[in-house]
C-alpha cells in the first residue's frame, strides 16, 4: 500500500511519516502544490492525504487536478480550515474524507483504512482480526461464525480498536472518535473506562481472540 | 408619521397662515392702485371741466349734480388756496338700494373774470366689504384647491419618487454580511437617491471585504495554532507508542497530553465564538429540538451514567425553530455538558420542553449563581479546570444571533430557561 503525503509543516509530515511506516505502508512525501503535483503525475497512489493551505498553491486544486486525470485514489483532506465551506467543496470535488486538524494519529489510520477499504472494489469489505470480523455497513460481529450483539457505541470501541490493532490509543481519541465531540472534560474521560470494561466482558464471553490493555495514564492498547 | 404625511401637514399649517397674510398684502395694494387711478380720473375731469367752465359760463352755474357729476359754486371773493382736496364718503344709490361708497375731489378755480369757483366732482369707487367678501371667497377657493392637489402630487408623485427610497431600505434590511447576496440596482429618477444607493452599495461591499478579511485572518490564525499543536500532540501520541517507559513517566506523558488536549478545545471553543459573533453559521434550517435534545441526552447518557447523574426529557409540547443545525446543536451540547460538570455524584437533569421554549434544570451546588457574570468568558464558578470557561459563553453568542432569551434562576436545582422568540 502506497501513500503520498502533501503537507508543508516539516514537524507533521515527519511524524504521520512515521506512524504511517509503523502500519507498513509505503510513504512518500511531498511539501508543496509543485511537488506534490510532480509525484501525483508520475506515481499511482492507494491514498494521498492533501493539506489545503500549501505554498504555491490550494491543496483543492490539486484535488481537482487528480480527479481530470482519472486516477482512482482515495483523497482525504487534511486542514487546519476548520471551515464548512472548505470540507463541502472538498467532499463535492471528490475527496473521500475530510480530517480537520489537530487530530490523533489512531483517528487518521482508522480514516486512511476506510478510504481505502471503500476505494477497493473487491467485495471485502469486512475487517478481520483473528477469530473476529466485523461489517462496518451492517454494523454485526462475528465471533467464531456466531453473532455477537453490540450496542453502538460498544461496536464503535471495537471497531476503532480493531483498526488500530497494536497502537497505542488515547482515551481522548476514542471518546471523540465514539461520543463526538461532548466530552470536553478531560478527567471525566474515565467513563470510557467503564464502557471498555463492558465491551471487555461480552467479548471474553464470546470468546474473541482479543486483548485490550489498559496504558495507565494515557489511553488502550489492542493486541 | 410617514414622511409625505409629516410633509401636508406642515405645508397645510403653513399656507393657512401664508394665504391670509398674502391676502392682506394684495387687498392693500389693488385698493391703492384702484384709489389712485380715480384720483387721476377725478384730476383729469377737474381739468376738463374747467376748460368748458371758461368757454362756456353757463357751466358756471351748476349748483346741483343732477346728470353731471360734479357742481359749480360762486364763492365770495378772498384768497382760497388752489390745492386739490380729496375725500370717500358714501351716498345712497337707487340703483343698489344701498349707500355706495364715492370718492370726492374738491378745489377752487378761478373764472375768467378772476371770481373763485369751488368745484366738486364725484366718482363711483369699489365697494371695499364686497371687494373683501370676494377675495375672502376666491382665497378659500384657492386654498382648498392647493391642498387638495398638494394631497394628490404627494400622493401619486412622491409615492413613485420615494419607491426607490423604499428600494434602498429594503435592501439594507435584507442585507447581511457573508451572504455575499448583491443589493438589488436601483434606477431613481432622483439624483440624490442614485447617489446614496452607490453610496451604500459601496458600503456594503467594503463591509463585504473588511468581513471576508477578517474571516480570512480567523482562519489564518487557527491554522497558525492548530498545525503546531497537532505536530505536539502527534509526537508525544508517536513517542509513548515507540518507548517502554516506566509507568510514571507515561502518566506524565498522559498529564502533557492532557493539558495539549485541553489548549486544542480552548482554541477551537475560542473559534467557535470568533465565527458565531462574525456570522459564519449562515446556512439555516427549520430543527427540531425535541428531536435534538433527545439525541444529545442519548450521546450524554453514558458521561452521565458513570456520575449517576439521571437525565429526563419531559415533551409538553414540540418546539421547532429555525436556526443553524450546527448552533443549535452546539447550544444545547454547551448547556448540557455545563449541567453535567457543575452535577454531584447522583444529580439529576431535566429538560422541559415547551411550545416556545424549553428549559434544562441540574442539581448542584446549593447556591445560586450571579447571573450578570456567569456567560462571561473564562468565568468559572468553581475553581475546577475541567472546563474552558468558554461554554455558556458560546450559549449566549448562539442566542444572541438568534434573538433568543436565556434565563436563569434558582430554585433548589439550576434553571437555564431558553425563550425562542415568536415568530
Amino acid at each position: 500500500m502506497k501513500i503520498l503525503i502533501i503537507e508543508d509543516e516539516a514537524g507533521l509530515r515527519e511524524v504521520i511519516q512515521q506512524s504511517l511506516e509503523k502500519e507498513k505502508y509505503i510513504v512518500e512525501t511531498a511539501h508543496d502544490f509543485i511537488s506534490g503535483l510532480d509525484k501525483l503525475g508520475s506515481y499511482d497512489y492507494d491514498c494521498v492525504l492533501i493539506d489545503i493551505m500549501l505554498p504555491n498553491g490550494n491543496g483543492l486544486d490539486l484535488l481537482a487536478e487528480i480527479k481530470k486525470q482519472r486516477k482512482q485514489e482515495a483523497i482525504i483532506i487534511i486542514s487546519a480550515k476548520d471551515a464548512v465551506d472548505d470540507k463541502v467543496k472538498g467532499l463535492d470535488l471528490g475527496a473521500d474524507d475530510y480530517l480537520s486538524k489537530p487530530f490523533h494519529l489512531a483517528e487518521l489510520h482508522a480514516r486512511i483504512k476506510s478510504a481505502i477499504r471503500r476505494k477497493s472494489h473487491n467485495g471485502d469489505n469486512l475487517v478481520v482480526w483473528k477469530n473476529l470480523t466485523l461489517s462496518p455497513e451492517q454494523r454485526s460481529v462475528i465471533v467464531n461464525d456466531e453473532n455477537l450483539v453490540l450496542n453502538r457505541k460498544e461496536f464503535d470501541l471495537l471497531y476503532y480498536f480493531v483498526i488500530n490493532p497494536n497502537r497505542l490509543i488515547s482515551k481522548t481519541a476514542l471518546a471523540e472518535y465514539v461520543w463526538g465531540d461532548h466530552t470536553d472534560q478531560a478527567d471525566n474521560l474515565d467513563f470510557v473506562y467503564s464502557q471498555i470494561k463492558n465491551l471487555r466482558k461480552k467479548l471474553k464471553d464470546a470468546n474473541a481472540e482479543i486483548d485490550i490493555q489498559a496504558v495507565y495514564g494515557i489511553g488502550y492498547k489492542m493486541s | 408619521m410617514k414622511l409625505q404625511n409629516y410633509t401636508l401637514r406642515y405645508l397645510a399649517i403653513t399656507l393657512l397662515v401664508v394665504i391670509p397674510i398674502w391676502a392682506g398684502l394684495f387687498y392693500v395694494l389693488i385698493l391703492d392702485e384702484v384709489y389712485d387711478n380715480i384720483d387721476d380720473d377725478l384730476k383729469n375731469s377737474k381739468i376738463i371741466i374747467i376748460r368748458q367752465a371758461f368757454a362756456d359760463e353757463k357751466l358756471l352755474n351748476t349748483p346741483e349734480f343732477g346728470i353731471n357729476k360734479f357742481t359749480i359754486k360762486p364763492l365770495p371773493k378772498g384768497d382760497y388756496s388752489s390745492k386739490d382736496e380729496f375725500s370717500s364718503s358714501s351716498e345712497f344709490m337707487e340703483y343698489d338700494d344701498d349707500d355706495e361708497p364715492i370718492r370726492t375731489l374738491t378745489t377752487v378755480f378761478n373764472d375768467k373774470n378772476g371770481n373763485p369757483h369751488e368745484l366738486i366732482i364725484k366718482a363711483s369707487i369699489v365697494e371695499e366689504d364686497e371687494l373683501l367678501e370676494d377675495l375672502a371667497v376666491a382665497l378659500l377657493g384657492l386654498y382648498v384647491m392647493l391642498v387638495i392637489s398638494i394631497l394628490v402630487v404627494n400622493h401619486f408623485l412622491l409615492k413613485r419618487i420615494w419607491k426607490s427610497f423604499h428600494a434602498i431600505l429594503g435592501n439594507l434590511k435584507n442585507f447581511k454580511l457573508g451572504t455575499g447576496i448583491k443589493p438589488k440596482p436601483i434606477k431613481s429618477p432622483i439624483d440624490e437617491f442614485n447617489t446614496l444607493a452607490k453610496e451604500v452599495e459601496e458600503m456594503l461591499q467594503r463591509n463585504e471585504v473588511i468581513y471576508s478579511s477578517q474571516k480570512q485572518f480567523i482562519e489564518n490564525a487557527s491554522h497558525e495554532l492548530q498545525t503546531p499543536l497537532a505536530i505536539s500532540i502527534n509526537k508525544l501520541e508517536l513517542f509513548a507508542e515507540n518507548n517502554t517507559l516506566p509507568e510514571e513517566q507515561m502518566i506524565e506523558i498522559g498529564k502533557i497530553a492532557d493539558t495539549l488536549n485541553r489548549l486544542v478545545r480552548l482554541n477551537k471553543s475560542l473559534l467557535m465564538l470568533s465565527k458565531i459573533e462574525n456570522q459564519q453559521y449562515a446556512e439555516e434550517e427549520l430543527v427540531n429540538f425535541n428531536e435534538l435534545i433527545q439525541q444529545l441526552a442519548d450521546d450524554f447518557s453514558d458521561l452521565a451514567a458513570y456520575k449517576e447523574i439521571s437525565i429526563t426529557v419531559t415533551e409538553n409540547a414540540s418546539l421547532h425553530f429555525s436556526m443553524n443545525k450546527g448552533l443549535a446543536t452546539a447550544l444545547i451540547n454547551n448547556l448540557l455538558k455545563n449541567a453535567v460538570t457543575h452535577n454531584h455524584q447522583g444529580g439529576s437533569i431535566t429538560f422541559l420542553i415547551d411550545e416556545n421554549s424549553f428549559t434544562i434544570s441540574n442539581s448542584g451546588a446549593n447556591l445560586p449563581l450571579n447571573p450578570e457574570v456567569i456567560f462571561n468568558r473564562f468565568y468559572r464558578h468553581t475553581n475546577t479546570n475541567e472546563s474552558t470557561g468558554l461554554g455558556l459563553a458560546i450559549v449566549k453568542s448562539i442566542a444572541n444571533t438568534y434573538s433568543i432569551s436565556i434565563a436563569y434562576s434558582f430554585n433548589n436545582s439550576h434553571q437555564f430557561k431558553i425563550i425562542f422568540p415568536k415568530k
